[in-house]
């Protein structure tokens, strides 16, 4: 089975394609980017896991 | 003290991108791999003086300026998947990552500015160290740098000297010293042999014919370093206009690809046929290491230029130049690299 990578295009259009080279390159010249993976933030408060407030 | 020899020499850079020209690689998006040239990335400072002044009675220089900043270096090495991989994705800009671990496949394209990418490259951070620590001989980074083009070299024989790779990069111009990083082990590299290669170019396959004799093939950004000092691009030591002005960015200019082969010329043989006809079609070159590592790069159009008949040690030969050409679906070229190593130029 193929992996499949989200593309961006130029418009915002998301869509979801084949990651072989005959599926990303066209889209690629044509200005479509890859959607970067997004990055979960860490929501956690500075006290989380501290001994003494588990106590 | 003894004396530094340069076999010591230790290069690491970024396998990551930077995340903008003037912010540098963090240790953890950056790799140790080996090199086999001796050449230095040395930051070159440019000064200026004040003789040509009125009003000092004399023609003399009194004081020299700090001016701006150059770093430019070279890379050659063997050609593995991994420097394989990173050369596509930095020199031609445009990446897309797929896979897992142990087959990462970055599918590499250039970047097209008509279309909305951008006129920049992704930039990496380079340090070399001699010695780092309380001995230290050299220890700096060269911050922002580009890929100012490639170049892969395939010939006859085994071994590893019959495929190689040099990378030209520029740099912003600015650079730390020390480095402040502590160089990571270096990666173990899958090389890609000569004799692995799959050839195609404009419909023939050269190594079924068993008639390759050598291949170049490369990528030249023809950056515009000079374009980098725009009004407000910044200095060497943030805030201290007497440090010297550093590149605030690096445009690539007219790029050009090259192909050119080698190949035995013999009954049946059409370079010459192609070559008057201006026949056109895909050049396709594959090295692979297994099936988790490899390099796949294609010219999507492409005519012969020029095709000489002449020798290569008593056998008939014909030297083919290729005119790589853009093709409406697939433009210029592309490249599909994989190995098992997370992160290039993301």
């Amino acid at each position: 089975m193929n992996d499949k990578v989200i593309m961006i295009s130029p418009d915002g259009e998301a869509r979801e394609v084949d990651a072989s080279p005959d599926v990303l390159v066209p889209l690629m010249i044509r200005g479509w980017q890859q959607k970067q993976e997004e990055v979960t933030p860490d929501v956690r408060s500075t006290d989380a896991g501290n001994s003494d407030l588990l106590r | 003290m003894s004396v530094a020899r340069m076999q010591e020499i230790l290069i690491c850079f970024g396998k990551g991108k930077q995340t903008d020209i003037a912010t540098p690689n963090t240790v953890g998006t950056m790799w140790q791999l080996r090199k086999l040239n001796a050449g230095l990335a040395n930051p070159k400072l440019n000064t200026e003086n004040d003789a040509e002044e009125y009003g000092k009675g004399h023609e003399f220089a009194t004081q020299s300026f700090q001016t701006s900043w150059d770093v430019t270096g070279t890379l050659e090495k063997y050609l593995s998947a991994e420097i394989g991989a990173w050369a596509m994705a930095f020199g031609l800009g445009k990446v897309v990552k797929s896979g897992t671990t142990p087959n990462f496949t970055y599918t590499c394209t250039p970047l097209v500015p008509a279309n909305g990418d951008s006129a920049e490259l992704p930039y990496f951070s380079f340090i070399e160290q001699i010695r780092p620590g309380a001995g230290v001989v050299l220890d700096r980074m060269a911050v922002g740098c580009a890929v100012e083009g490639w170049t892969i070299a395939l010939g006859r024989g085994p071994g590893r000297a019959n495929s190689k790779i040099t990378v030209e990069f520029i740099g912003s111009g600015k650079y730390t010293e020390p480095s402040g990083i502590t160089v990571p082990a270096a990666t173990v590299e899958k090389t890609l042999l000569s004799a692995s290669l799959a050839l195609t170019i404009n419909g023939v396959d050269y190594v079924a014919n068993k008639n390759i004799i050598s291949l170049e093939t490369g990528w030249k950004n023809n950056l515009k370093p000079d374009e980098g000092f725009y009004p407000g691009s910044g200095f060497q030591a943030s805030g201290d206009a007497t440090s010297g002005a550093i590149r605030g960015r690096l445009l690539f200019g007219n790029r050009q690809g090259t192909l050119r082969f080698v190949a035995g010329f013999e009954n049946g043989s059409t370079e010459l046929t192609k070559l008057k006809a201006q026949t056109t079609g895909t050049a396709t070159i594959t090295l692979t290491y297994d099936t988790n590592n490899s390099l796949a790069i294609t010219w999507q159009k492409v005519a012969f230029s020029a095709a000489e008949v002449g020798e290569t040690d008593g056998i008939v030969t014909v030297s083919v130049d290729c005119l790589p050409m853009w093709d409406a679906t697939n433009g210029v070229v592309s490249a599909v690299a994989k190995c098992n190593i997370d992160g290039i130029a993301q």
